[in-house]
């Protein structure tokens, strides 16, 4: 038994013990909540990456025409670095009077990754005359240039970043963002106390916290678990989260997620993070092939991004990147001639890009589809790559040929002009492939930020005369090109009300071939077909072409009464085109994981709608309405290439279109009020001139060829007066016309070849 | 165990062995074949000689009647026949997304050439898509008709189409 003081001292030092074991125990459960959140926080993804979506690749090869303001702002906003002299690493440029020396970045399509090299593009005038890799002197037949980034669905954070690993990461680029932040980073755990120390007698000093000393361990236990507010208990939290973090992870994971991380800058209201993200905002290229210099910039950015950005004051960027460069040397990681190299050279950016949303009206046609596969949640947070068909030199020579043409138009006619931006003259254009089906551009109104409604896509309109090929068409499985029509008005009963159709111009003929009324739309006569050819066969024709909208068997149906949406319009088309085929339209082409890998592919898709050669006899009838018809003006614009178009006009001169396409391509135009108000202009007159304007901006998707004729088409001479099979040698003029072979008429000219000959009838009608 | 049953198991017993030295035999000589005609360069068997040849061009010209006019190329249409060598190079390889991908954008240059269709139509027959592969086999008649050798091959293609059913 001992004293009560040596009991009393006993007791006390249970207590004392007591204290601090459960001390300990409070703190290893603390640490072990902290390490468990940290796992559960880098367990699953670690940042939200927004997904990105991006345009076609580009083709270019020898002999393609190409417009060279467009192509080379392609290469401008692809991020390709001007140099002085040729262009030595991926993402370079070098443009002269003659041609474009670059080398193709690399990039990553499907799985396949198109590795470049060094290329001249030689030009002649307009056209590429050849594509020669200046390393081997190689001749490339075809280029496909990486796709055009677009837009990113973002989530609340507007955060913009790539991932990388730390294997991509050059040892140059970690050894200047070491030298920068943090020298003894391999030495320390989590803390440096030399550091620590030296900050605790900076501030002490001053009496208020003046620097951090923080570690990359800390830096990134600030940025990614704590409030950015500057306490002593803050500081407390952020020493433990570094401890724990260091406890936990490997440092090159470490400074693997610290690199993912860290802020880089400002991209408008988009913030830049990583360093993946950041060498593609400042210098156009991939983390890995950043030079010395480059990683410099970036690891002195850090700092604060803002203050020292290239794009902010680049004399100053460059005293804080030779700081770097000059620490770089202190710690033995480069050498002095290398500073001296270095530090001398200027600061090469890609050029400021800033963040827009592009093809807007494109962009919110693809989420329509997109958004069907993955939830907004999803696009804002998995990085997700996804293609579309867009051709960006094709949208911007929409954009601006419909701006222009809009402009035109009010200018020319002041009584166009509305004071309120909502009642504004519309357009749209969409251009398409009509065999593949692939959208490449969509305009679908004037002015995106006024107005967002797609015209193109979402806006029932009536149709006019754009709808006569249709008419036409249903009707060639009996009549050929040279049926005759008649042109006199009659009345026509439709709901128990008499209707009589009127032609837009005084026509004198009575009587016409199919060809001159469609070449010069002619209503009368066209109403005249539809009767003849049935109004249920020309409502099941539309239902072939895929209307979506509904189609009455009305007379007016023949002249465009009933509403399509442009889009529809424009697909149908594309089956003239495309020698009967229907195709699906594409807008999106594939989706791939933030590692590259394919996730969904949307392919081309193509259905038969109508006997070739009587897409190839439409074509036939269009291009003479583009020659000698409603869209002959075409010629005085610069249009000289082979060319199938129908203008329309729909009542009261509400709405105007022209659609007009070639065997490679093909583009509508529209031009109208929202409300309805008569524009007072025909297609021709308002929608024509935008086509052409569009047309000539972009010639790299012109071959210049005109349809192949199928093999159950026949050319054959007609006389001219008749529009009968001519008699040879009787017949003064005659016109080559086709035919589909088992509908070649059987007379002859019955003016001229009255004592014809019987064999020159059957060389005629043989065929040739 | 009665002597019956026991004869009866032996009987199972040799005849696993002979289909095991059967398996055996018939993947050596398939490996065989495989070799010798890598080593060759031409195909032995009649199925796969008939994918070859639909495979190969490069003499197509040759065959082709002497009545169709001769026109050459575009720079279009140029650019568009190398990248159908190229989608052929894929499907030889059986990649068929590569092919797939690289045809669509040689169909855009050039619409009206058949064999675009053709590989097309091989490409999802491998796929097993046999409507998407009977589609592009119509096509490629449409364009190919005049051409017998073509023909022939088209008309083996659908067939061959029509049995993966």
């Amino acid at each position: 038994m001992g004293t009560p003081k040596k009991k009393k001292k006993r007791i006390i030092f249970f207590i004392l013990g007591g204290a601090f074991l459960f001390g300990i125990v409070l703190t290893t459960l603390y640490f072990w909540r902290l390490s468990s959140g940290i796992e559960e926080r880098f367990a699953g993804r670690r940042w939200r990456i927004p997904s990105r979506v991006f345009s076609d690749t580009t083709l270019i090869y020898p002999g393609q025409k190409i417009n060279r303001a467009l192509f080379h702002a392609k290469l401008k906003n692809l991020g390709y670095r001007q140099t002085t002299q040729g262009p030595k690493t991926p993402g370079e440029v070098r443009i002269d009077a003659s041609g474009i020396e670059m080398f193709p970045n690399k990039w990553n399509t499907g799985g396949e990754k198109e590795a470049g090299g060094p290329v001249r593009i030689q030009f002649n005038g307009k056209e590429i005359e050849s594509i020669i890799r200046t390393d081997t002197q190689e001749s490339i037949p075809v280029l496909e240039l990486e796709p055009e980034e677009l837009m990113l669905f973002f989530g609340d954070e507007r955060e913009q970043r790539r991932l990388i690993s730390i294997r991509q990461i050059p040892d140059h680029l970690i050894r200047a963002v070491l030298a920068a932040e943090d020298n003894r980073f391999y030495h320390h755990p989590g803390v440096d106390p030399i550091s620590v120390a030296r900050a605790l007698w900076t501030n002490i000093r001053h009496g208020t916290i003046r620097q951090g000393g923080s570690t990359i361990t800390q830096q990134l236990a600030k940025n990614y678990f704590l409030t950015p507010e500057r306490t002593f208990s803050r500081k407390i939290l952020e020493l433990l989260f570094a401890f724990t973090l260091e406890f936990s992870y490997r440092k090159e994971e470490i400074l693997e997620i610290y690199l993912n991380e860290i802020y880089f800058g400002q991209k408008g209201s988009v913030s830049i993070n990583g360093i993946g993200e950041a060498a593609d905002f400042y210098f156009g290229k991939p983390a890995e092939q950043l030079t010395i210099d480059e990683s410099a910039v970036l690891a002195g950015l850090i700092k604060a991004p803002n203050r020292f950005s290239p794009y902010h004051d680049p004399k100053l960027c460059q005293v804080r990147r030779n700081q770097v460069l000059k620490a770089m040397v202190k710690e033995g990681w480069l050498s002095e001639d290398d500073f001296h190299q270095f530090s001398s050279l200027p600061i090469r950016t890609a050029g400021y890009r800033k963040y827009g949303k592009r093809a807007p009206y494109f962009m919110d046609f693809v989420y329509e589809q997109v958004s069907i596969l993955y939830p907004r949640e999803s696009l804002s947070s998995l990085g997700l790559s996804i293609h579309t068909t867009l051709d960006t030199q094709v949208q911007e020579a929409a954009e601006e040929a419909l701006t222009r043409g809009l402009e035109r138009l009010e200018n020319r006619n002041p009584r166009l002009k509305r004071a309120s931006s909502e009642k504004r003259l519309q357009g749209g254009i969409i251009v398409m492939q009509p065999k593949t089906g692939a959208i490449l551009a969509m305009v679908g109104g004037r002015n995106y930020a006024e107005s967002q409604f797609n015209r193109i896509s979402h806006a029932a309109r009536q149709p006019g005369s754009t709808i006569k090929p249709f008419v036409y068409v249903s009707a060639l499985d009996e009549l050929t090109t040279t049926s005759i029509l008649s042109n006199d008005p009659k009345p026509y009963k439709v709901g128990g009300k008499v209707w009589i159709p009127k032609n837009y111009n005084p026509v004198a003929e009575k009587e016409m071939s199919l060809r001159w009324a469609l070449a010069q739309s002619v209503n009368i006569a066209t109403v005249d077909l539809a009767m003849r050819t049935g109004l249920d066969r020309i409502v099941k024709t539309l239902d072939k072409f895929h209307f979506s909208t509904p189609q009455k068997p009305y007379p007016s149906l023949a002249l465009g009464s009933f509403e399509v949406f442009p889009l529809e319009l424009a697909r149908a088309y594309c089956a003239f085109g495309a020698d009967g085929i229907l195709p699906y339209p594409l807008s999106l082409r594939e989706v791939m994981d933030e590692k590259g890998k394919l996730l969904k592919r949307k392919y081309m898709t193509v259905a038969r709608c109508i006997p070739p050669a009587e897409a190839f006899l439409v074509n036939s009838m269009l291009q003479t309405a583009v020659l000698y018809g409603t869209g002959r003006h075409l010629k005085g614009m610069g249009i000289t290439f082979p060319v199938a178009g129908k203008t329309g006009t729909t009542n009261a001169f509400r709405d105007a279109w022209f659609v007009g396409y070639t065997p490679e391509i093909l583009a509508l135009v529209w031009i109208g009020f929202d409300n309805g108000e008569s524009v007072g202009l025909t297609g021709a007159e308002a929608a024509l001139p935008v086509w052409a304007d569009l047309m000539k901006q972009i010639p790299h998707h012109l071959s210049e060829t005109w349809f192949r004729m199928p093999d159950d088409v026949v050319e054959r001479d007609i006389c001219s007066s008749s529009r009968e099979l001519a008699v040879k040698g009787k017949c003064p003029s005659t016109v080559k016309e086709v035919f589909i072979t088992d509908r070649i008429p059987d007379r002859f000219c019955s003016i001229h070849g009255r004592n014809n000959i019987r064999g020159m009838a059957d060389e005629q009608k043989g065929g040739n | 165990m009665n002597k019956r049953e026991e004869i009866e198991l032996r009987g199972r017993y040799i005849g696993f062995w002979i289909m095991v030295c059967l398996m055996i035999f018939s993947s050596c000589t398939r490996q065989v074949i495989r070799i010798v005609r890598e080593d060759s360069g031409k195909s032995i068997s009649g199925e796969d000689r008939s994918e070859n040849e639909s495979m190969q061009t490069g003499s197509d010209d040759k065959e082709k009647p002497a009545d169709i006019p001769h026109q050459s190329p575009t720079p279009m249409q140029t650019a568009s026949l190398r990248l159908t060598d190229q989608a052929r190079r894929y499907l030889e390889k059986k990649d068929t997304e590569s092919a797939i991908r690289t045809l669509e954008r040689a169909v855009s240059l050039h619409p009206n050439h058949g064999e675009n269709y053709f590989l097309l139509a091989e490409a999802w027959r491998i796929k097993g898509n046999r409507e998407q592969a009977l589609e592009f086999n119509r096509l490629a008649e449409l364009y190919l008709k005049h051409d017998r050798t073509w023909m022939d091959r088209i008309e083996l293609q659908r067939s061959r189409i029509e049995q993966n059913r």
